[in-house]
């Protein structure tokens, strides 16, 4: 897989946001072509894997790949952000594609509006 | 949503029944399909293949009646699965009637009737759900052709003809949506080994379902807009269609 830029940044303690990527640690960000190698996606789902047994987390704002099922172990707090998108907007109209992949709202992430 | 590597999360099925569909919703199951809608026309074959894929962990899978006898209730169908789905990521096209390539069966109701199975039907759900993806801004069809379309021989005229049909058809759509966020994929398989095949003797390069959904997958991901499987038929048949019609004849199978 060729990676053409990589940045590795050491994290301070992390702040008190619901879906704050940052918390004590190592961050590695690659930037990796899609479409050249069928292997790709499966290599990327088999770190998710491995990230997230050690208690770290992919950060949304740089992923497009990542799936719903790991999301609620990397950020433990997703259900408190639910809780309060639930009331700020209860009829699921603020949605995204991210939204949508990560299958955040309760309803699938699909919106109303 | 599709996902950078070229996922789809949700899925419609045109031929719901279709064991090489289902082979290929099974592999696209094990990365990011979540809810399915199989359409079809007989119920308790949907039924039973939606329940297979329950069992393989698909969150949704429902079921859409749709017969290629009345190609115009496409429509209908693109309306009914997109509200079910909320955003069509794919559309799996896997219609086709093997028929026979026999003048003595072949009466003109039976050649109109492996028209609509094989490219008036399909070509019409090709259609209707393009048009709805153009609408969404995104979406993927895949449709079932056959190397039997590249070059329409004797022993499956019938069946061929409508399959370089929808092959062509499938070919200008593509065309059609560029630019607009969909994408159209040629899915050209030579001989595989189904219920449609039974009985018959296996053509060189045979191949099983499962080698289909593999293509299908790897396809998806590096964003193919033909894909041949097995792979190396893409050259055999641009030798076969080269051969002169007293030698391509003569040719068995």
């Amino acid at each position: 897989v060729p990676s053409f830029l990589g940045v590795l940044k050491r994290f301070g303690a992390g702040d008190d946001g619901h879906l704050s990527f940052p918390e004590q640690g190592w961050t590695l960000a690659l930037d990796i072509p899609v479409g050249t190698s069928p292997a790709l996606a499966g290599l990327l789902d088999d770190f998710d894997r491995r990230i997230a047994e050690c208690g770290g987390r992919v950060y949304f704002a740089k992923d497009g790949r990542l799936g719903p099922g790991l999301v609620g172990q990397m950020y433990p707090r997703l259900g408190e952000w639910a809780a309060v998108k639930r009331r700020l907007d209860p009829d699921g109209i603020l949605v995204s594609d991210l939204s949508d992949r990560l299958r955040l709202e309760p309803s699938g992430g699909i919106g109303q509006a | 949503m599709i996902d950078a590597t070229g996922m789809p999360q949700t899925a419609v099925v045109v031929g719901g029944s279709s064991e090489i569909a289902l082979e290929i919703v099974r592999a696209l199951a094990s990365r990011r399909l979540d809810r399915v809608v199989l359409a079809g026309r007989d119920p308790a074959r949907l039924e039973a293949a939606a329940a297979t894929l329950r069992e393989r962990g698909v969150a949704e899978v429902s079921v859409e009646m749709f017969d290629a006898a009345t190609p115009e209730a496409a429509d209908g169908l693109a309306a009914r699965a997109s509200a079910a789905l909320g955003q069509v990521d794919l559309c799996l096209i896997a219609l086709g009637d093997l028929g026979t390539a026999e003048l003595d069966a072949l009466d003109s109701s039976r050649v109109a009737a492996m028209m609509a199975a094989n490219v008036t039907a399909p070509a019409a759900a090709a259609t209707a759900f393009a048009r709805v993806m153009v609408e969404a801004g995104s979406g993927r069809i895949v449709g079932l052709s056959s190397v039997a379309g590249l070059r329409v021989r004797r022993s499956n005229f019938a069946y061929g003809a409508g399959k370089a049909g929808f092959d062509g058809f499938l070919s200008g759509l593509g065309e059609a949506v560029r630019g607009t966020g969909v994408k159209v994929t040629i899915v050209r398989p030579g001989f595989v080994r189904t219920k449609m095949t039974k009985g018959l003797p296996d053509a060189p390069f045979t191949i099983d379902p499962l080698e289909v959904a593999t293509a299908v997958v790897t396809g998806l991901e590096t964003d193919a807009d033909i894909v041949y499987v097995p792979s190396v038929l893409e050259y055999v048949f641009a030798l076969l269609r080269l051969l002169p019609a007293a030698v391509w004849r003569r040719l068995p199978g």
